[in-house]
């Protein structure tokens, strides 16, 4: 079919950074923009209409179950109570936002979250994509079948059965300090260092998902055209330039990708395993804003503040997520969003 | 990536405010024979439900009305039937939610326990149980949505916002069924003490029917084989006699420590601020005003004196991370010396025979008198959605009755032990629960109403409950009651837990060494000024308008 | 055995030994956690408790946990439902997910950047519990499985995920179809979807993990417990236990579960996955050409 035939021209366009989109403009050159336009609402609508069919499901189950009940957000403006409901709590305008930004504690938990999500970015964000490739170079399918099954195991382990094993391993009483011990060694104790904690916490998470994220990154090499690599290896590159100027490139799109919805959740850090080692560390090292207004809103059942901090946490990943996509753009990647 | 709403991120809300409120079961939600600043019209309470002793078999070992619990060997098979007058209930559906602890029961049709319930009740028992751990989650959409049951039952620990006037919008007043001889109607709800009911009261009103809890908070448990071996004292009177039990058992290097907070390291904090005569939670004044325990001038020595012995690495060093499987197993293989923990550990503890545990008898740091908090009196209240049926209203009160039947009552047996053959067994006449019995008790029904609790483990190991009644005994002339636990406070209501926290922060941060002892004066004056004196005022006020 | 094609050249052997010896230790890192739950949930109380919670291999292997977790518990019925509501979540979840990555990949369709904007908003304000609850109670989903599908079926993230492969299919494969007459729903199903199978694995994964692993929903919408799935009910056997003990001793009152029930139900939950993922390994390692070639 139409498909097969059109593979050799694919073959020589496919090299380097995909093209933008799958349309097709009308005459080669980019402007199918106006020549759209000029088209009338009717016909457009006509045309696409098999298109916007396909998105109605989608949009559909948003709206119902996202965007509808987002007005509810209305309670961050209001001192919520349950059983009064959204009709008779009280307003208070600004009062939840403002309860936050004068409490130091507040500030301190951002300036944390800032903190660990920066180093996440920095160490854990880019294991996946060497293991990726890593796996991917293997050559024995059954090494790497094996390999392949079982790097995901942690994802699916709790919090609670995560920090207990790491305790048991690495903690002051655990294996590693009991050996240190009977040799005579002084041990040491990470569990409950804060100056060290976030670099705890990223390497418990690098653990736990570091696998997992490999998952999306092995489908995008995968997609890479192996004749590339062929006619690379043909021209003579070696293992390494055949990394840097095909498996790169082939990844970047979904890389940067990932590297945007990454930021977009950047206030956004491990709750569950934040709680969990709270204690040991105290909160001027592993408070972070889920935790904050967790322990300052949700325990008392005050969905204000709560519901405040969640409109705040948007709009900052919104400026996040606009100026990540900007800066991509600039370097000529479609980003997660272009005009 | 989702960026998923905080409500959301609820997992550990249970255990975390569990772990919070370790033995501050005296905290309560908003239990006032007076009234906190809501709509009702504040007036003096109406009279406690008159208190009628229930017949009791004769116990083994006898409490005493102030806590000391009964003691039976086992538990009487033909008891007296308490509970009469006809069906209790009209065969209709009882849609009842109940936090649990448990596991979902099998269902209706392969639970002989159940079966039987509904038979003996002539209701229709459809229980809709919250996890604990997720009921601070559930219970306030429920409410959102108009959905609670008709029947529903919330633990007092769970500051649920609000309480009383939620309870004034959307529960029954039982106050003309329960007030003064009223409760007469139902003996065994008559059975059940003052202090239970008093945490029934909203607004001066009983709108609760509570389930009793022992007097008791939280316990150190000692691990006694370890400590002789050791050549220490399991029963230290001082805080001397204390540190030389830990120095005596503590031997990092065989992985043996003294010590082990774990998730409630503040319960044994807490234990500490016991022994320092630190009041519980609040004391009154002649003058009438209250006073935090934060303010007392033994809070910051009894926590330094915790502070002290994690620097003296009496304490195992994950302490702080370790779960409460760790460190219980930790605790069974003799690695731990001594833990604090909830009363009810104990009936935990006592299932394993071959478990050598003793507790220690609370202890003042100085070898003067000790004080040990009371509890709040009721673990949870059980309420109706608002009706003004008389006859459901009857009917309600009928099944509490029922399920609050006394220990030795043909009733308490039913609930207890269920159905012979597939629940329990009689072995040389005793009756002996078997493991599906137990599953299929996971009703939650047991924690919803009733009166003094008492100790019978006929499958238990041997002399545990004798040993807890003796304890018992020696604890009962320390108690010290928090005079706020029956008040209300709008102020503790809707930003207690989040204070809590914070003072929870500061000492686990003293405890830890992160920070010196003299950084909790800050604490506490935060603490007092975003809160504490607001809710001491209020307290006030409240005693005041109902007496 | 090797695959290795022709073209690659035999990489030296220190470089195969190094990389050989990085396998292993991920693999080791990996695997052990796991391993320790396997033995954990095999292992005796008392072997548990000299551990310290947690045992790293057992010295004798006992399956009192599973029989214990199967004897009326309604786990077994919990995982049917689990398997269930997966199943068909999943399909409801990757039809929608799909369709509207590829109409949103259309720079040209009518409202394109409205729609678009319109789902990337929903990644980052997210509504709150409440009203969401009280829309599936308006939706009249309250206590059905529906109520565990619908809500959580799109998720903005995917659909950027599986839109980002779309746009990376080489357009002239578009301009060839369209030439050829193929309308929309034609390019959809005999382009699109067959090169993109790697990227509807992947995705498919994440969200039948993620029904799979949802015990917030079925915890908020589901009140008739025989109708929980195996998350929730696992739930409460596993988080009960880290509750401080504050009630009284009284018959009746059971014990909290073993450690070893506990790690038995995680090594059950985590089973099905371990199960279904070689079958998903093979679409996703097929490259897309390879796909395109076939289809």
């Amino acid at each position: 079919m139409a498909v097969n035939q059109a593979l050799p021209r694919v073959l020589r366009t496919f090299r380097g950074r995909p093209p933008d989109s799958p349309d097709s403009p009308e005459v080669p050159g980019k402007q199918p923009r106006p020549a759209a336009r000029a088209k009338s609402f009717v016909m457009r609508m006509r045309q696409d209409s098999p298109l916007l069919l396909m998105t109605a499901p989608a949009v559909l189950v948003l709206l119902l179950f996202t965007y509808i009940p987002l007005l509810g957000s209305v309670v961050a403006f209001m001192d919520y109570v349950p059983f009064l409901g959204f009709t008779n709590s009280q307003w208070v305008g600004w009062n939840n936002f403002t309860a936050l930004f004068q409490d130091n504690l507040f500030w301190g938990a951002l300036a944390n979250t800032f903190e660990i999500t920066f180093l996440q970015l920095l160490l854990f964000f880019p294991v996946p994509i060497m293991l990726a490739v890593l796996f991917n170079s293997v050559a024995m399918p059954m090494v790497k079948k094996f390999v392949q099954s079982v790097i995901y195991l942690p994802h699916f382990l709790s919090w609670v059965i995560i920090v207990a094993l790491f305790q048991q391993i690495l903690g002051g009483g655990g294996v590693i300090n009991r050996i240190l011990a009977t040799h005579g060694m002084s041990g040491f104790d990470i569990m409950s260092d804060p100056n060290t904690f976030q670099l705890l916490l990223t390497s418990q998470a690098v653990w736990k998902d570091a696998g997992w994220g490999t998952i999306i990154f092995l489908a995008a090499i995968a997609a890479i055209d192996p004749q590339l690599f062929e006619s690379a290896a043909m021209d003579g590159a070696g293992a390494w330039r055949r990394f840097w100027h095909i498996t790169l490139p082939g990844m970047r799109p979904i890389i940067i990708l990932l590297l945007i919805l990454r930021l977009g959740d950047a206030l956004t850090v491990g709750f569950e395993q934040i709680l969990l080692q709270r204690d040991a560390v105290g909160p001027n090292a592993a408070e972070v804003l889920d935790t904050y207004v967790y322990f300052n809103g949700v325990v008392d059942g005050n969905w204000g503040v709560a519901t405040a901090a969640g409109l705040l946490k948007g709009v900052v990943s919104l400026l996040l997520v606009l100026a990540a996509n900007k800066l991509a753009h600039r370097f000529g990647e479609e980003g997660i969003y272009r005009r | 990536m989702s960026t998923p709403n905080l409500s959301r991120r609820t997992l550990f809300k249970g255990a975390a405010l569990t772990a919070l409120s370790g033995t501050a079961l005296n905290s309560l939600t908003a239990c006032s024979p007076g009234t906190g600043g809501s709509t009702a019209a504040a007036g003096k309470a109406v009279p406690v439900p008159t208190y009628v002793e229930p017949v009791k078999p004769k116990p083994q070992y006898a409490g005493n009305a102030q806590g000391v619990m009964d003691v039976y060997a086992a538990f009487p098979t033909n008891g007296p039937t308490t509970v009469t007058g006809g069906p209790v209930g009209d065969g209709s559906d009882f849609n009842v939610l109940v936090m649990t602890y448990g596991q979902p029961a099998p269902p209706l049709e392969k639970n002989a326990y159940w079966q039987l319930l509904n038979k003996e009740l002539n209701i229709n028992v459809k229980p809709q149980l919250v996890p604990a751990a997720d009921f601070q989650t559930k219970f306030p959409a429920l409410v959102a949505g108009n959905d609670l049951p008709e029947v529903v039952s919330i633990p007092v620990y769970m500051n649920v916002a609000r309480l009383p006037q939620l309870a004034e919008a959307q529960f029954t007043d039982l106050s003309e069924y329960l007030s003064g001889d009223a409760v007469k109607k139902y003996p065994n709800l008559a059975g059940i003490q003052e202090a239970n009911w008093l945490n029934g009261y909203l607004n001066g009103r009983i709108y609760g029917v509570p389930k009793s809890d022992p007097v008791f908070t939280s316990t150190l448990y000692t691990k006694t084989d370890v400590i002789k071996r050791a050549g220490g004292n399991p029963q230290p009177t001082t805080l001397a006699e204390f540190k030389d039990l830990a120095k005596a058992v503590n031997n990092p290097k065989a992985g043996i420590y003294a010590f082990c907070g774990g998730v409630d390291d503040i319960t044994f904090a807490e234990s500490l601020m016991m022994s320092f005569g630190v009041p519980n939670k609040w004391t009154q004044k002649s003058d009438g005003t209250f006073v935090s325990s934060y303010e007392h001038e033994q809070f910051i020595p009894a926590v330094a004196a915790v502070a002290d012995l994690h620097a003296s690495g009496y304490f195992h060093p994950d302490t702080a991370t370790m779960s409460k499987v760790q460190r219980d197993a930790l605790f069974r293989s003799g690695k731990l010396a001594v833990v604090a923990d909830g009363n009810r550990a104990m009936g935990i503890i006592a299932d394993d025979h071959a478990l050598e545990f003793g507790m220690i008898a609370p202890f003042a740091q100085d070898g003067g008198k000790a004080a040990y908090w009371q509890g709040g009196g009721a673990y949870a209240i059980t309420m109706l959605k608002k009706t003004s049926d008389k006859k459901r209203v009857d009917r309600f009160l009928r099944v509490l009755d029922y399920i609050a039947a006394p220990f030795g009552s043909h009733e308490s047996f039913v609930m207890s032990y269920g159905a012979e053959g597939s629940d329990y067994t009689v072995q040389n006449g005793v009756p002996v629960l078997t493991t599906r019995g137990q599953r299929e008790q996971d009703l939650g029904l047991a924690y919803i109403v009733g009166g003094p609790q008492v100790l019978c483990d006929p499958q238990g190991a041997p002399g545990v409950d004798k040993q807890y009644y003796d304890w018992q005994q020696k604890a009962v002339p320390l108690l010290v009651p928090n005079p706020a636990a029956h008040l209300y406070s709008q102020t503790y209501n809707t930003k207690g837990s989040s204070l809590d926290q914070k003072m929870r922060d500061a000492i686990i941060s003293v405890f830890l060494g992160r920070s010196t002892a003299s950084s909790l004066k800050d604490a506490v004056a935060t603490w007092k000024q975003s809160g504490g004196d607001q809710m001491a005022r209020e307290y006030a006020d409240s005693l005041k308008k109902s007496s | 055995m090797s695959d290795r094609p022709v073209w690659q050249g035999k990489p030296r052997p220190i470089a195969l030994a190094l990389k050989g010896l990085a396998l292993f230790l991920i693999c080791a890192v990996v695997i052990f956690p796991f391993l320790s739950v396997v033995s954990t949930s095999l292992a005796t109380k008392q072997q548990i408790d000299a551990n310290g919670g947690y045992v790293l291999w057992p010295t004798s292997i006992s399956f009192d946990a599973y029989r214990q977790i199967f004897d009326g518990t309604g786990v077994g019925r919990s995982i049917v439902i689990s398997l269930g509501v997966t199943v068909v979540g999943t399909a409801f979840s990757l039809f929608c997910t799909v369709l509207a990555a590829y109409g949103l990949s259309r720079r040209n369709m009518l409202f394109q950047r409205g729609l678009l904007s319109f789902v990337l908003i929903t990644l980052l304000f997210a509504p709150g519990m409440i009203p969401v609850y009280l829309m599936v109670k308006q939706m009249q989903m309250l206590d059905t499985y529906w109520a565990l599908i619908i809500p959580s079926a799109v998720s903005a993230f995917n659909i950027v995920i599986v839109r980002g492969f779309i746009q990376a299919i080489p357009h002239e494969l578009f301009d060839s179809a369209r030439m050829d007459g193929a309308g929309e729903w034609r390019i959809f199903w005999s382009l699109v979807l067959p090169l993109s199978r790697a990227v509807i694995a992947v995705v498919g994964l994440f969200i039948a993990v993620g029904y799979w692993n949802n015990y917030f929903g079925p915890l908020l919408y589901l009140n008739d417990q025989t109708k929980w799935p195996l998350q929730l009910v696992m739930r409460s056997f596993v988080l009960q236990n880290h509750v401080t003990s504050n009630s009284s001793a009284q018959p009746g009152l059971a014990a909290p579960p073993a450690q070893s029930v506990q790690m038995a139900l995680v090594v059950i939950a985590t089973l099905p996955i371990l199960c279904a993922y070689p079958f998903l390994t093979k679409h996703m390692s097929k490259g897309m050409l390879t796909g395109a070639i076939k289809g």
